[in-house]
């Protein structure tokens, strides 16, 4: 499907596997949240609005997933971040305008850097630029200029990154995810944040090619962003006392696993980046979602407060420490399998950057700990209450079926993803091959 | 059928019992899943004897594929787990009866549930962790066992055991992350994780090679070490072991250690056989692990905690055995050390299972509360129980004709031999002079006399002292505890008849260790990579008996100077590696470094945003105005409640419809 904007800007679609990987896992995730936020806005008086934007920002995702060039990618992605930024105002008062504006600020000047580098790919190419597997970019045309080709990449990671939580951009998450509703965090944080590494993909492996990027200063600088912002999302998260904000932070820190995962440019790293795409998705619904649950049933924000919680909604708990080990990465669950990836497609990059690749893999390492520390001690005091409330009355407080069912699908999609991924790493890795 | 598959049913039936369990709530559960594993177990010896090793493996199962085998070693161990399960679980009726555990914890069923529930799951996972070969499937087993073995730990939810417990998971969490870098890194370095491809590789690789795999190594055993509790990361051990209730101690004794033992053993066994730095490092670890568990011991008065550290101690006996091994290498045809080692396994199971339900039996009497002082007289009048823990405590002391003598005289003899080739002059690779070995082997002596003393430290006040003075404190303690009440107390037959066994078979590997010992020794003697005992071995020799000797003299005049004499608990609360060392550094000292470094990182963006708004830019806040339009937009929403439930409808029916054409179109691609 073609529509002309000017010579140069034409608004192109196209069903690719990537695009239709990503466009499941965001139906799917999309559908769960629409039935959990029917028993979550029962009461609320802006859900109209919500709803609204909630659709736009689908409609929006689906438009940047299936675009066939980079500037339909680009528009369709200034498209989600507006969508999306309408879910944390929703409470309209003073925090939410806060958080809100950050949202905003930060697409903007995420946008706006890697609109610099759509700009000069523009002006270069004098043409389409199409999404072609493995680089639409030809290597003789690359070479004259390579230099400003490598400026142009490196701001559009950065600029894309603004939504993978990348370092300077990611300050917005931690002050968008407390004030949204629930629904709204996991969408951003399960679905919304996905788009910002689609986009990196599609620019750094449909666009120049990894090979043009590999061993350049922008992998060095690509790959060192990512291990410090792993680092930072869980060192953060683990002293955050806000419950929300601490599953923000660790955001911050899991997506930049997907980050390192795709800057070791080699096949390996990319199926781990891709399967952890997948299990960060449906791990980080669930946190939110079960967040959104004692909010909703308790008004609990604090960690601190939480002591007992799971005597009074036992399934609850249950979805939140299934997907809490699940994160952390303890085998056999899920993401154990997507560390094991990258850690071996670190180990088996050569060159210069071996040695920051290796670092990185410790990094990972010390954030898994860190992960641990931040979200083993909400289910263990939920489960076994500190003395001082062990020996008080716990009422069952289980919210209605819509918030549960899509919970308790959430922890048997991650269960059985733990237990058989092969359904999905086989065409992860087939498909895979073909991108390097 | 074929019979492969029988090991996937082995592994898996815990599993699915567990879950039928939390589902229907019903102790029949538990009973059936143990009569099918103690059945199958069984049909499985038979197989094995019949049609030797079975070998499994299924691609894709969690990702990177799992492989299993069950050869001699492993038709052993898991007869032994097995059995350990069946001791735990059915003693467990009796240990979380009413009137103790549901009174401490104030739950009806005194966490009896949660106990069975976990225990099934860590059954599972043990099973799987020992029947794996290759490192990867063993270490997914293994840390589904770490971690699902924690609630046992928390089971009774006070600040001290919650500590306890945390100090667990820390242990748990930290060790597989390490473990996993070295398994990593392992198989960067030689490219696979196959036991069999280990075993090769190890036998053809140069030493030079050997130390370029040092370090992954070294992290490898980081984990199973933390789990077996050797020094300088068996800090966990006690306190846990103190924490959990006695039928749940009994398992982490008895087989949870064995199984980090394993993992131990595995990289020693195939990757590092004749390194001798190697072998030196895990000798001196587990020498260390030793002397330190049974000195700790012997100056401790918690029954519990004394049988901790005595776990410990008896765990440390095991890695001399692996290490001395190491050294000797091929220079040890018998493979007497890691023989000793292994047959160590066995007995320490066997011993610590008899002493952790007795503990468990004072423990629902007494309270938890088991001040070895308190206790005094407790088995005057139990002439059963008095049969069984003599034999267990001559037996874990290695006195003759008892089974823990022939395990403790074999790693004793793998000393004595390396002693020997170095006044041979064949060093082994190493550079350890006679002087040095010697001390080794003294020390080695000196911890095997802390085992026999403080056993009886715990043995001669609860077994021969009159009960009398004890009868004053249980009377104040219990004042209106009427005879009703106490029956009710009183151990079921089974258990009895469980103990009978387990004293038998030490009584029986004791005596004739040429038809038991030898049997069980031979059948490990390939996971090992050692030659298989033939012919008679000369178990009662004046040699090994003199080592014998001297340990047991040792030990009694340890008790008569020591043991005897410590009235209080004299290890000062500050003495641990945990508290000076480990804690501050971890979670202290680590945590506010990362984060001053990170808020710098976090701030780089806003800080000159903030700092420009405080300054030069200074903004008035503009609280927004409703427009007419939004009144009138929210008018009209207002009036339809009917449109967003059909919005939400219309969008969720459009989300599935569109996942059904996405997935078709995803396969119709590729």
């Amino acid at each position: 499907m073609e529509y002309k904007l000017s010579e140069e800007f034409i608004i192109k679609y196209q069903l690719d596997e990537l695009g239709v990987i990503f466009a499941i896992l965001a139906s799917a995730m999309y559908a769960l949240i629409a039935i959990y936020q029917i028993g979550y806005f029962k009461k609320d008086e802006h859900k109209k609005s919500y709803i609204v934007f909630f659709v736009l920002s689908f409609l929006s995702i689906i438009s940047e997933l299936f675009s066939a060039n980079l500037i339909t990618m680009y528009i369709s992605f200034e498209l989600v971040s507006l969508t999306t930024a309408m879910f944390v105002f929703h409470d309209r008062n003073k925090e939410s305008r806060k958080g809100g504006f950050r949202i905003l600020y930060f697409s903007m000047a995420g946008a706006f850097t890697a609109l610099f580098g759509v700009f000069t790919m523009y002006a270069n190419k004098g043409g389409d630029i199409p999404f072609v597997k493995g680089g639409s970019l030809d290597m003789e045309f690359l070479s004259g200029k390579s230099d400003v080709y490598l400026i142009a990449a490196f701001l559009m990671i950065i600029g894309f990154g603004v939504k993978t939580a990348i370092l300077p951009y990611h300050a917005w998450l931690p002050e968008a995810h407390p004030v949204a509703p629930s629904p709204g965090s996991a969408t951003l944080s399960g679905i919304i944040v996905k788009c910002g590494a689609f986009a990196v993909i599609r620019t750094i492996f449909y666009v120049f090619g990894a090979d043009f990027i590999r061993g350049t200063w922008v992998q060095t600088t690509w790959m060192i962003l990512a291990i410090i912002t792993i680092f930072l999302g869980s060192m953060l998260a683990y002293r955050e006392k806000i419950f929300k904000k601490r599953l923000a932070y660790s955001t911050v820190s899991q997506m930049n696993y997907i980050t390192f995962g795709l800057s070791l440019l080699n096949v390996t790293g990319f199926i781990g980046a891709m399967i952890h795409v997948i299990l960060h998705s449906l791990v980080k619904i669930t946190l939110f979602l079960v967040a959104g649950v004692i909010i909703h049933k308790t008004g609990k924000k604090l960690v601190e407060e939480y002591d007992g919680l799971g005597r009074c909604m036992p399934i609850t708990f249950c979805c939140y420490t299934i997907a809490s080990v699940t994160l952390v990465g303890i085998p056999p669950a899920g993401t154990f399998l997507s560390k094991w990836y990258i850690c071996r497609g670190a180990l088996n990059l050569g060159g210069a950057n071996h040695t920051i690749a290796v670092i990185g893999m410790v990094v990972l390492m010390v954030s898994a700990l860190l992960t641990a520390g931040y979200l083993f001690p909400v289910f263990i005091r939920g489960y076994i209450p500190r003395a001082e409330f062990a020996k008080k009355e716990y009422e069952t407080c289980e919210p209605s079926a819509w918030m549960t069912v899509p919970l308790v699908i959430l922890a048997v999609l991650i269960l059985a993803l733990g237990i058989y991924p092969s359904v999905v790493t086989d065409v992860l890795a087939e498909f895979a091959a073909n991108v390097m | 059928m074929d019979n492969n598959i029988l090991l996937l049913v082995l592994i898996c039936l815990p599993f699915l019992g567990a879950v039928l369990y939390y589902v229907m709530k019903k102790t029949g559960v538990l009973y059936a899943v143990l009569t099918v594993m103690t059945l199958l177990m069984a049909y499985m010896v038979y197989i094995y004897i019949n049609e030797g090793t079975l070998t499994l493996s299924i691609d894709g199962l969690f990702g990177t594929g799992v492989s299993f085998a069950l050869d001699g070693f492993r038709v052993v161990f898991c007869t032994l787990t097995v059995i350990m399960w069946l001791a735990a679980m059915i003693y467990s009726k009796d240990y979380f009866r009413p009137g103790y555990t549901d009174e401490i914890l104030g739950k009806k069923d005194g966490g009896v549930s949660t106990f069975t529930f976990f225990g099934l799951l860590v059954f599972g996972a043990t099973l799987g962790m020992v029947l794996s070969n290759d490192m990867l499937s063993a270490f997914i087993f293994f840390e589904v066992m770490s971690i699902c073995s924690y609630p046992w730990v928390s089971h009774f939810g006070t600040t001290k055991d919650m500590r306890a417990a945390a100090s667990y998971l820390i242990y748990a969490v930290v060790g597989g992350l390490v473990t996993l870098t070295g398994i990593l890194l392992l198989q960067h370095e030689i490219g696979g994780l196959d036991y069999s491809y280990l075993r090769f590789v190890g036998e053809s690789m140069s030493h030079d090679r050997k130390m370029e795999i040092f370090l992954p190594c070294v992290l490898i055993i980081f984990g199973y070490a933390a789990k077996a509790g050797m020094f300088p990361v068996h800090t966990w051990l006690a306190q846990s072991y103190e924490a959990a209730p006695a039928c749940a101690t009994a398992l982490l004794s008895t087989v949870l250690s064995k199984v980090g033992v394993i993992g131990m053993a595995v990289v020693c066994s195939s990757l590092m056989q004749g390194c001798y730095e190697w072998g030196m490092m895990i000798l001196i670890l587990g020498l260390i692990t030793m002397l330190a568990g049974g000195l700790f011991a012997l100056l401790s008065i918690n029954m519990k905690r004394i049988l901790a550290y005595s776990s410990m101690s008896q765990i440390g006996y095991i890695i001399v055995g692996l290490g001395t091994s190491c050294i000797l290498g091929k220079a040890d045809a018998q493979g007497l050390s890691a023989r000793g080692a292994y047959l160590h396994m066995i007995n320490h199971s066997v011993y610590k299972m008899i002493f952790f339900i007795i503990v468990g039996m004072i423990a629902v009497e007494c309270g938890r509360n088991l001040d070895i002082h308190k206790l005094r007289g407790w088995g005057y009048h139990k002439p059963f129980l008095k049969l069984i823990y003599t034999i267990a405590v001559l037996g874990i002391s290695g006195v003759p004709i008892l089974s823990g003598y022939v395990s403790k005289t074999f790693i004793h003899e793998g000393l004595v031999k390396y002693l020997e080739l170095i006044r041979e002059g064949i060093t082994c690779g190493g550079t350890s002079s006679e002087a040095f070995v010697k001390t080794l082997e003294i020390l080695f002596l000196v911890g095997g006399g802390c085992t026999l003393a403080y056993m009886l430290k715990i043995y001669i006040p609860l077994f021969w002292c009159r009960p009398e003075k004890a009868a004053e404190v249980a009377q104040t303690v219990e004042t209106d505890e009427d005879t009703e009440a106490f029956e009710t107390k009183q151990t079921s037959g089974v258990v009895y008849v469980i103990l009978g066994l387990l004293a038998t078979f030490a009584l029986i590997g004791g005596i004739v260790p040429e038809y038991t010992l030898n049997q069980l020794g031979n059948e490990g003697a390939d996971f090992f990579a050692i030659g298989k005992l033939t012919g008679a071995y000369e178990y009662f020799s004046v040699e090994n008996l003199k080592g014998a000797g001297i340990s047991l003299a040792i030990g009694i005049v340890l008790y008569l100077v020591v043991g005897k004499n410590v009235k209080k608990n004299v290890i000062p609360s500050w003495l641990s590696l945990e508290k000076i060392l480990y804690k501050p550094i971890l979670l202290t000292i680590l945590p506010t470094i990362g984060t001053f470094f990170m808020r710098i990182f976090d701030w780089c963006i806003e800080g000159p945003v903030y700092f420009i708004r405080k300054t030069i830019l200074k903004d008035n806040s503009i609280e927004p105005k409703p427009h007419k339009e939004h009144i009138k937009l929210q008018e009209f929403m207002a009036t339809g409640n009917l449109l967003a439930k059909s919005v939400s409808f219309g969008l969720i029916m459009f989300a599935t419809a569109f996942l059904v054409i996405m997935i078709y179109l995803l396969f119709a691609m590729i």
